[in-house]
């Protein structure tokens, strides 16, 4: 009867060192390595995919035909006619993009922003990522300031940023929502654009920093 | 208590079973130690090297883009060379001061310097015309002991190019019998244009008379030759890409210009005299701008002088 509950007792004690053992090895198995959504890898392949992003779109179509980053930068203008200007086809009252535009505006990409870059944008980065979208521009007090153009939430402390200039000058011209070039220059104040001229005594409008944030969701 | 041999201990199992809650435990906090310091690293390693030296890229990168704009921006808007040199310093001084704020925003020192810029001229016919000089010349120089050449391109007619049949080009193609354009160095690079059989643009390039290849484009009734991005029909067309090769300085001479009809243009790095009042046109242009590029962080110290051509051949 004691040699039975001896070898009882005995196993159980080893049962839990064996528990504790595995419990810590399980523990420790979280390295920066390893796979997560916050995994250091996929935080490089992001900001790879974002920098490539912003550098085809960047480029300029052919003679006269602007980068496809720009003219989303100029996608603006007033589309429902209620006198708020915004991005085409983006949510009437807060006038950046929070999801793809709703049926009844007719912009053909139905991705946010529905443009030539929202295009490149939605096929880099596909279901269960998330992202943000901010336009930085100076005013002419030397400050800057900021408007969105994509929101999709707060980002996560795994987020990637990535950063590229576009330079407005006076005489270019906003588009309309299917992404032609309309008379009105940003220059002359008629499109009521959401950058100011930062400086006025020269022929550069603005210089707009689009910062794109990426992470998983 | 007795064991088998009637001794009586007071010793039992229950020692066993501490031993190994007691391991358990310090393997625990091994364990969350070891984790602790692994996080730590993690921290420490994000925004590392490696993002620093591709932000330089992108700023560079932002830069050349900019100094584009304003080449672009300034040959537009004036027409001497001083109101386009005052035009992009004043471009660039307002890119340097944007990009200076953003900068200092991401912890890092950035400014941009305009340095020199290349008077030019552009060459160009607006309107469909033959490829001929003012006075319907055939074979004129549109410009001479060029160091470069930048944003040439045609759009050509291609019901009125001559139809020579010949698909693929033969090793010679005889000299007045189609549109060709000579860039003559010590070597010549020769480029027809014409169009085939099957009713389609030919744009046959031949290194020193020898055929180093061909494109064809056949859609549309209209050709885009981009000569100095090495396009044909938005197509990439890779018997183009000779411009590494030519030597400098070269010759830029059209040749049978009246079998060609359309528009072209292209900008080269010399002051040219104005070319009359009947098409072909010229006009100044900056041909190209040089700017220096300073880049500060707490890591990385880099200086560059960055010039930009817009159009220019992909070097």
């Amino acid at each position: 009867m004691r040699g039975q509950a001896h070898t009882m007792e005995a196993i159980l004690g080893g049962l839990v060192l064996l528990g504790g053992l595995l419990f810590a090895l399980q523990v420790t198995a979280v390295t920066p390595l390893s796979a997560s959504t916050s995994n250091q890898y996929i935080e490089n392949q992001q900001s790879g995919i974002a920098r490539g992003v912003l550098a085809v779109t960047s480029e300029e179509g052919g003679v006269g035909v602007e980068s496809p980053l720009k003219r989303a930068v100029l996608f603006w203008g007033d589309e429902n006619s209620d006198g708020i200007r915004e991005f085409h086809c983006s949510d009437g009252v807060e006038v950046y993009y929070t999801k793809p535009p709703s049926a009844s505006c007719p912009a053909s990409p139905s991705v946010a922003p529905p443009n030539e870059f929202g295009v490149v944008l939605d096929r880099a980065f596909g279901p269960g990522t998330a992202v943000n979208v901010q336009l930085f521009y100076r005013t002419p007090a030397g400050f800057t300031e900021s408007q969105w153009m994509v929101y999709q939430g707060d980002p996560t402390d795994n987020a990637v940023q990535v950063t590229t200039l576009v330079t407005l000058h006076d005489d270019d011209v906003v588009y309309d929502s299917s992404e032609n070039p309309t008379g009105m220059t940003v220059g002359s104040g008629a499109a009521d654009f959401y950058a100011p001229d930062a400086f006025p005594s020269t022929g550069t409008y603005n210089v707009i920093e689009v910062e794109v944030t990426v992470w998983r969701i | 208590m007795e064991d088998l041999n009637g001794r009586v201990t007071e010793t039992r199992g229950q020692l066993l079973l501490i031993a190994g809650l007691s391991l358990a435990v310090v393997l625990v906090v091994l364990a969350l130690l070891l984790n602790s310091a692994i996080y730590t690293q993690n921290l420490a390693t994000r925004g590392g090297d490696l993002t620093d030296e591709n932000d330089v890229s992108g700023v560079r990168e932002s830069v050349e883009h900019g100094l584009r704009e304003a080449i672009q921006h300034a040959n537009r808007n004036h027409d001497t060379y001083a109101d386009q040199e005052n035009a992009i310093e004043d471009s660039v001084s307002s890119l340097s001061d944007a990009i200076e704020a953003y900068g200092a925003d991401d912890g890092r020192i950035v400014s941009v310097t305009y340095q020199s810029a290349v008077d030019g001229t552009r060459i160009f016919q607006s309107s469909d015309g033959k490829f001929t000089d003012s006075s319907a010349l055939g074979n004129w120089d549109p410009a001479t002991g060029v160091d470069g050449v930048r944003a040439f391109r045609m759009d050509v007619s291609r019901s009125d190019l001559a139809s020579l049949g010949a698909d693929p080009p033969p090793d010679t193609l005889p000299l007045g019998a189609a549109f060709h354009v000579d860039f003559a160095a010590t070597d010549t690079y020769r480029m027809y244009v014409y169009r085939n059989g099957a009713g389609q643009t030919i744009v046959a390039v031949y290194e020193n008379s020898d055929l180093r290849g061909y494109c064809r484009d056949g859609s549309g009734s209209r050709t885009v030759i981009d000569v100095t991005d090495g396009s044909v029909g938005g197509q990439h067309c890779e018997p183009l890409d000779f411009f590494e090769s030519l030597g400098t300085p070269f010759d830029v001479q059209f040749r049978s210009g009246a079998l060609a009809e359309g528009t072209y243009e292209l900008t080269v790095p010399v002051q040219q005299a104005s070319l009359g009042s009947s098409p072909p046109h010229s006009e100044q242009v900056i041909y190209s701008t040089t700017a220096t590029v300073s880049y500060h962080t707490p890591d990385i110290s880099y200086e560059t002088t960055v010039t930009v051509a817009p159009g220019g051949p992909s070097a």
